[in-house]
């Protein structure tokens, strides 16, 4: 009997091992602001995510300097001026997702998920919650969510010259392709 | 007097073309910047592995030209190895080549350092011959 539960706790404590981590390094962000006098619009496709599905803790972290624009100006503008992010070079979430979990991982669908966790951009930290989709296919996932932040809750200062080029808040779209993170691998 | 006002208009067009050239500019490519360091993806890990505050002072936004040896492509990023058993420096290419490179190469690329989340990454690579 007692052989029979030090079996079972040991299968147990080995599949927790197992507990998967799913990690993307390419994962790509949009931002879009829509004001009267401009549209503005910036990709980066380097952003970092990792997927901790028996933790149900997901997190993003961004280099602001990796965001792409079409001109040299707004790119140099957005960094110096507005991000500032000689300072503080990252845009960071750390949060929760409920609506998925290991079992759901192993069969292929598309699963919408409830994020809730904290942003931390320019420096200042902000709540943030958002709905998601994870789908997966054939022991890969793929992660989406659309989330709008209000420009001056991260301590973002536009100026009144271009307050009519810069909205006042910005669409963020996010597409996260993840592989599962294996210990021997680089 | 015409022939005065006609080239005070024709300054006032090319002042605007200018300033309209340059508030327009496309953003800059790494391919036809000056290179500001060169370096190998070992070298620019560990200085970010061991300060990355030093680092980002003396890397980011300087175009570096780096060499390494491919451990990784996927999709436009081809990843060099370091000395670390799990990350390494990501270059993001600008374009697509007709040829791609293979895994195992050592290879030349330039491209902007905007800094180190797992990897340092570099954005708007190019492959330099």
């Amino acid at each position: 009997m007692k052989i029979k539960i030090f079996l079972l706790l040991c299968t147990l404590f080995y599949t927790q091992l197992q507990a998967q981590f799913y990690v993307s390094r390419n994962g790509q962000i949009t931002f879009t602001s829509e004001a009267p006098l401009e549209r503005i619009e910036a990709f980066t496709q380097s952003a970092n995510s990792v997927l901790d599905l028996a933790g149900q803790q997901i997190e993003f972290a961004v280099l602001i300097k990796s965001f792409q624009f079409q001109k040299a100006l707004m790119q140099q503008h957005f960094n110096e001026n507005y991000m500032e992010s000689d300072q503080y070079p990252k845009g960071v979430f750390k949060g929760s997702f409920l609506g998925f979990d290991t079992e759901k991982s192993k069969q292929d669908g598309v699963y919408p998920i409830e994020i809730e966790g904290e942003m931390t951009i320019h420096g200042v930290s902000k709540p943030v919650a958002c709905n998601g989709i994870l789908k997966v296919r054939s022991s890969e996932i793929m992660g989406e969510a659309e989330l709008e932040l209000e420009v001056a809750d991260f301590d973002i200062k536009i100026p009144a010259i271009v307050r009519e080029k810069i909205a006042k808040t910005v669409k963020i779209k996010v597409e996260v392709a993840y592989q599962e993170y294996q210990k021997n691998s680089k | 007097m015409l022939k005065k006002i006609g080239l005070l208009l024709f300054i006032a067009i090319l002042i605007g073309a200018i300033a309209f050239l340059y508030v327009n500019q496309a953003s800059k490519n790494a391919a036809s910047s000056k290179t500001d360091v060169r370096i190998t993806a070992s070298e620019l890990f560990a200085a970010f592995d061991e300060n990355e505050t030093s680092a980002n002072e003396e890397y980011l936004d300087k175009v570096i030209e780096i060499k390494g040896k491919i451990s990784e492509i996927d999709g436009n990023q081809i990843r060099l190895q370091t000395e670390d058993a799990f990350f390494g420096v990501i270059c993001e290419l600008e374009n697509i080549p007709d040829e791609l490179p293979e895994v195992g190469q050592e290879i030349v690329l330039k491209g902007f350092c905007t800094g180190k989340l797992m990897d340092v990454v570099l954005t708007r690579c190019a492959v330099v011959d």
